[in-house]
């Protein structure tokens, strides 16, 4: 009868311990750990989050996550699933890797790394200028290859690309592939409220659209 | 008893809690090492890929350099054309490799520039010797100073290699930084080409007399059916009025007030090909489009359909003949089956009249040269531009081996094989490669 008991709480107790050992799909509150970390990096890279980077899920990062969440059409649950997740361009243990389709595909993300929140003109003139640019002898003639070129897109260098791109930024990539320009023509385009480069700003702006001046 | 069972139980508890601790405590601190480990090998292989792509543009730009002292003493056409096809291949090499450094995009344009047209420049001359051309005076100079630059650069380069200055990936470095003392000055390569540095002073397009603002609204209200407001103007080679409205936007010319683009959003979301009856819907409705904007006689020649809306490409035909320059697009909305969109860039740019000669080649000759594994499909005369500046009158022959199609251009004046494009579906239409 003793032994019976020992055993009943032995396997208890060795499922209580399988259970934590192998990492829970979703990240809540409360959760510890180098994947809290990147969320929270994440997060404080995009302005969401102001706490310290310490892997602890507490209410700092609950309100960070939320408030991500509602800016991206996601449910505000304050929980960080598949889908969440995957719009932080983080892979949870059983999140599966991101796939490309193609140019479009990569034109979108760059879009939505980019531009979400701006006009729909705004984001096909984004994917407009990288067109132009693989066009251009200045500059790599794959789309990759202008999109990757360092320091040619804050998307690229704060991990925003990896977010999944919603219906609008495809249908920019699309409209801009078939040949919508919206910049006739730009290489360049900042954002006068945020741009500091020199030489940049020195540039000629050809038309405005939404925050961006394209030139 | 119970007692007992209770105390062995939490005994039993806190072993095993402290030996779950120490599991947890061993896997976290490998772990930590293997992150280490892992973060060490990373800067070990992003330094080697770009000392790499440092050692490796040397050699490319020392390539360009050798294939042009090459071209200056070669007496064959064939021995020409084999060290311009060189250059063209290390230009490649060095532009792919140039994409990788850790350069400011801005520190590389000018050199990035350069590379690429001297490929392309190579490439153009290979094709002119090739179809039994030859170089002229103006070539030969340009070509002293491609030499030139070449060689500027590859000393710069190897400089760079014996001095230990390469670029890491890990930290920002100057690496092709412009500065006077040791930047060549790249030479102005003009040529029949779309990366010639003449391509970039061509000039406005003249289509007509100039409108005013208020005239361009009227033509663009009048012809979308909507009101617009003014909201700026473009330059360029085609300078437009932009006019917005609610949730659109449209360009009309200010040489000639010609609508030269139109966007608006499609009310569906319809996704997938449609079948005939949609199909030829679409075509007459964006076909009446064209014509009320001022392209007539044109003919669908590509579609996709995504998005809600279907994207159909027409080219202008003339006298029997498509011509690939003129190519206009346009949106319709598979909701409305109205226009909701237009580009017409391409067709402004090229839409002259031309003087378009007959064919010398018979269609059953052209049909001769084509390869006999394929099995023809469809036969059409076609303007195909092979260069900026130049069209060829070709038998567009639209043929298939195995499970794919492919369109096989034959010069109709020479019997040239002027270009094969792949035919490939994708779900949402036709496109080619």
């Amino acid at each position: 009868m003793k032994l019976k008991r020992i055993a009943a709480l032995l396997a208890a107790a060795l499922l209580l311990f399988a259970a934590l050992c192998v990492s829970a799909a979703n990240i809540s509150y409360g959760s510890r750990g180098d994947t809290v970390k990147k969320i929270q990096q994440r997060l404080k890279q995009w302005g969401y989050y102001t706490g310290s980077v310490d892997g602890i899920f507490g209410s700092g990062t609950l309100a960070a996550v939320k408030s991500f969440q509602r800016k991206n059409g996601l449910k505000a649950d304050g929980i960080v699933g598949k889908q969440t997740a995957a719009a932080m361009g983080i892979a949870l243990s059983e999140a599966p890797a991101q796939t490309s389709t193609g140019d479009v595909w990569l034109l979108a993300r760059i879009i939505y790394g980019e531009a979400r929140g701006e006009p729909y003109k705004g984001q096909v003139a984004i994917a407009a200028v990288v067109l132009n640019r693989v066009k251009s002898p200045s500059f790599p003639n794959t789309i990759a290859g202008v999109i990757y070129q360092k320091g040619a897109f804050d998307a690229v260098s704060d991990g925003q690309i990896n977010l999944a791109p919603n219906e609008t930024a495809v249908r920019a990539a699309r409209d801009a592939l078939n040949g919508w320009d919206p910049t006739n023509g730009c290489l360049f385009y900042y954002n006068p409220a945020t741009a500091t480069s020199r030489w940049m700003l020195s540039r000629p702006v050809l038309l405005r659209i939404g925050s961006h001046a394209f030139c | 008893m119970k007692k007992n069972v209770l105390i062995r139980s939490a005994a039993f508890l806190a072993v095993f809690a402290l030996a779950a601790a120490i599991v947890w405590g061993l896997r976290e601190h490998a772990r930590a090492e293997r992150s280490e480990a892992l973060a060490d090998e990373y800067v070990l292989a992003t330094v080697s890929a770009c000392a790499r792509c440092g050692e490796e543009l040397a050699a490319k730009t020392r390539e360009m350099s050798l294939g042009l002292e090459k071209l200056r003493v070669s007496g064959s056409k064939t021995r020409r054309v084999l060290a311009l096809e060189d250059i063209v291949r290390s230009s490649a090499e060095a532009v792919g490799l140039m994409t990788r450094l850790p350069c400011s995009q801005v520190d590389i344009m000018e050199l990035e520039a350069f590379v690429t047209r001297a490929g392309d420049y190579a490439r153009t001359l290979s094709k002119r010797l090739l179809a039994g051309g030859d170089t002229d005076e103006t070539d030969e100079a340009q070509l002293e100073s491609m030499l030139s630059a070449c060689r500027s650069l590859a000393e710069l380069a190897a400089a760079k290699l014996e001095n230990g200055s390469m670029p890491t990936g890990t930290e920002d470095m100057d690496y092709y930084e412009p500065t006077e003392a040791e930047y060549p000055e790249m030479p102005r390569l003009v040529y029949d080409g779309e990366l010639s540095s003449g391509a970039e002073d061509a000039p406005e397009v003249f289509l007509g007399d100039e409108v005013g603002e208020g005239e361009a609204q009227l033509i663009v209200e009048k012809l979308i059916g909507r009101k617009f407001t003014l909201a700026g103007k473009t330059s360029g080679r085609l300078p437009a009025y932009v006019f917005d409205s609610e949730g659109a936007e449209a360009l009309v010319t200010v040489s000639g007030g010609r609508l030269l683009s139109f966007m608006a959003e499609p009310s569906s979301n319809k996704e997938g090909a449609p079948e005939e009856g949609e199909y030829q819907n679409l075509v007459s409705a964006a076909k009446a489009f064209l014509e009320k904007a001022g392209y007539p006689d044109t003919e669908p020649v590509a579609s996709e359909f995504t998005g809600g809306s279907a994207v159909l490409t027409f080219v202008s035909r003339r006298g029997g003949i498509l011509i690939y320059n003129d190519a206009v697009k346009v949106w319709i909305d598979r909701g409305t089956g109205s226009p909701i969109g237009l580009d017409a860039e391409q067709y402004l740019l090229h839409g002259s009249e031309r003087n378009i000669p007959g064919a010398k080649l018979t269609r059953e000759e052209a049909l001769e040269l084509i390869s006999d594994r394929l099995a023809v499909k469809k036969v059409r005369l076609a303007l195909l531009p092979v260069s900026p500046s130049r069209e060829a009158l070709c038998y567009e022959i639209r043929a298939a081996l195995e499970d794919s199609e492919y369109l096989v251009y034959i010069n109709a004046e020479n019997g040239g094989e002027e270009l094969i494009l792949k035919l490939t579906e994708d779900g949402m239409g036709i496109r080619t490669e």
